[in-house]
């Protein structure tokens, strides 16, 4: 068989992927040219969709959040996942059980999830109040207060993938040898500078792969924020995903709903430029 | 195996480890407890943690509210996506691995950057595109979507396993006379079998979970179960029962497929990475 003759066998994928999402594609960045309301005639406007959408308060202050929320988000999901995946490495027995069970979150639809934590934040029933009452903690008003209802999107996301983080390290780690871990104990490293000095740098790969994973995925999040908070207090908890489906299905603004789905593309592009520049960075060094 | 450096006991790494568990299994506790209790008992204050249960909420939101229906077609878009995702997924990935020249390296970057497209970006083209084909609100719609979108992904799976099958292997059939057909059902089928598993169960849940694209694509004949518990549950604090009974639904499918799948996901999940 030559060469060649295997590619035939990707072309049912690539037609899929051709007519999904590139034919879409193309006619999303077509019409992102036009002013589009819903219902009207479109008219070709270029590129002003695109400035529109950049000088409004209400995107730029999306940005904003979303930005917070990522950051906040992912850095905590990596430091706990972190410290789960030294746990399961650490025991002996019942490393497969504790994988399982924490891996179930992951799983589950996050739509579900965004009802099961609106009714454990509501201020009067929701168990987290009154546990904090309990412990003589006087609890915020989740859902009117626009910190407090950011925080408790940010929890309920820290909840659901922190084990997803957790198990990809620990599968990271599980594959280290031994010996590397001998040598450096013989030497009298403690465990900090063992984990600073051979644990991160040999799991970097991994570390790189689950952060820019996570930070996509944090930065694309819809579903259980909608289900939570819808984007309230008002503007509060609306992230740029938010910001997008209103324009769009809400105010019927396809035009500047394309441009802004545009700018979330662009600056997604932006994060996987600075993982492949990380990885680059990576094989040359080593 | 318990080579791994000193830091701290190991007794108080299982007392972590079972805080954590708890903690997140909690939530999913929490909502069983809830969709079984009268309403009288969900909204006790403080939380009633011993009560008779009652399986009238599920009963009503199943069989008189049409949940039923919502569960089949979740379940259909679910099925529908997996028949069609893993076999294209496992020939490309078998083309591509073989191929392993440029254009091979090039198809799998640009998928890689496919997984990153923002889902919001799309489904306004596929709102508009279905309204003209006379596609919205059908399962096929949603099945064909979810397919495309998880195509990148299973494709990245698949080559993590099909990377591990020796190259011997396939082309001592083709020597042997081995047609393209018998080629994939006797040789590449039989040994990527676990591999395709595990990409059928991400694929399932891919389609299973998906929020948005439903909410957008169906109306009232092929409403998925996420999107209408998500309205049920707006509507009125006082069905908090119901809803909870709802979500229950969508998560003892999810729940069953974990005990199933149990090993192998990891590897799956790290092997396009590592590679």
């Amino acid at each position: 068989m030559k060469r060649v003759q295997y590619l035939y066998y990707v072309i049912p994928a690539l037609v899929l992927v051709s007519v999904v999402l590139f034919y879409p594609l193309g006619y999303a960045l077509y019409y992102s040219l036009f002013s589009y309301t819903l219902g009207a005639v479109p008219e070709f406007v270029g590129l002003r969709n695109y400035l529109r959408v950049l000088l409004d308060p209400g995107f730029r202050h999306s940005l904003l959040l979303s930005l917070y929320f990522t950051i906040g988000v992912v850095s905590l999901q990596f430091l706990l996942g972190l410290l789960l995946a030294l746990l399961l490495d650490k025991i002996a027995v019942g490393k497969r059980f504790f994988s399982v069970v924490l891996f179930i979150p992951v799983m589950i639809t996050p739509a579900a999830t965004g009802l099961i934590f609106r009714w454990m934040f509501v201020p009067q029933w929701g168990i987290i109040n009154q546990v904090l009452q309990g412990l003589s903690i006087h609890p915020p008003d989740w859902f009117s207060s626009p910190f407090w209802a950011l925080v408790s999107v940010m929890i309920a996301e820290v909840w659901q993938f922190t084990p997803l983080v957790a198990i990809v390290l620990f599968a990271g780690l599980q594959s280290i040898p031994g010996e590397s871990l001998d040598a450096a104990k013989v030497d009298g490293a403690s465990g900090v500078q063992l984990l600073w000095s051979i644990l991160l740098p040999l799991l970097r790969p991994l570390i790189l792969f689950v952060l820019v994973m996570r930070t996509m995925d944090a930065w694309r999040l819809f579903d259980r924020i909608f289900v939570m908070t819808a984007g309230g207090p008002g503007t509060a908890t609306e992230t740029v995903t938010l910001y997008n489906f209103r324009t769009t299905f809400q105010l019927l603004r396809v035009g500047e709903g394309l441009a802004v789905g545009v700018w979330t593309l662009i600056s997604l592009l932006g994060v996987m430029v600075i993982y492949l520049r990380l990885m680059f960075r990576d094989t040359t060094a080593s | 195996m318990s080579r791994r450096f000193e830091y701290g006991k190991t007794g108080l790494s299982y007392a972590a480890l079972v805080l954590f568990s708890m903690f997140f299994l909690f939530p999913l506790i929490h909502v069983l407890l809830i969709s079984l209790k009268s309403p009288v008992d969900a909204f006790a204050v403080p939380t009633k943690w011993l009560f008779v249960p009652t399986f009238e909420h599920h009963r009503h939101l199943w069989l008189e509210k049409g949940f039923a229906r919502y569960l089949f077609n979740s379940l259909a878009i679910g099925f529908g996506t997996v028949c069609i995702s893993v076999p294209a997924a496992t020939l490309a990935a078998y083309g591509l691995v073989r191929h392993g020249g440029k254009l091979s390296s090039a198809i799998l970057f640009i998928l890689l950057s496919l997984r990153m497209f923002p889902p919001m970006l799309l489904v306004i083209p596929y709102f508009l595109i279905a309204r003209q084909l006379h596609l919205y609100d059908t399962r096929s719609v949603m099945i064909l979507v979810m397919v495309a979108f998880n195509q990148p992904f299973a494709i990245w799976l698949m080559r993590g396993f099909m990377l591990n099958v020796p190259k011997e292997l396939d082309e001592a059939a083709i020597i042997d006379g081995c047609g393209p057909v018998t080629l994939v059902s006797r040789v590449i089928v039989p040994v990527m079998l676990p591999g395709m598993v595990t990409t059928a169960i991400f694929s399932f849940l891919l389609a299973y979970n998906d929020y948005l694209f439903a909410l957008v694509l169906t109306g009232t004949h092929a409403k998925t179960l996420p999107v209408a518990i998500g309205e049920y549950g707006a509507e009125n604090i006082l069905y908090w029962s119901l809803s909870a009974a709802g979500v229950c639904g969508v998560i003892l499918p999810v729940v069953v497929i974990m005990i199933f799948l149990q090993r192998g996901f990891v590897k799956g999940l790290t092997a396009g990475a590592i590679k």
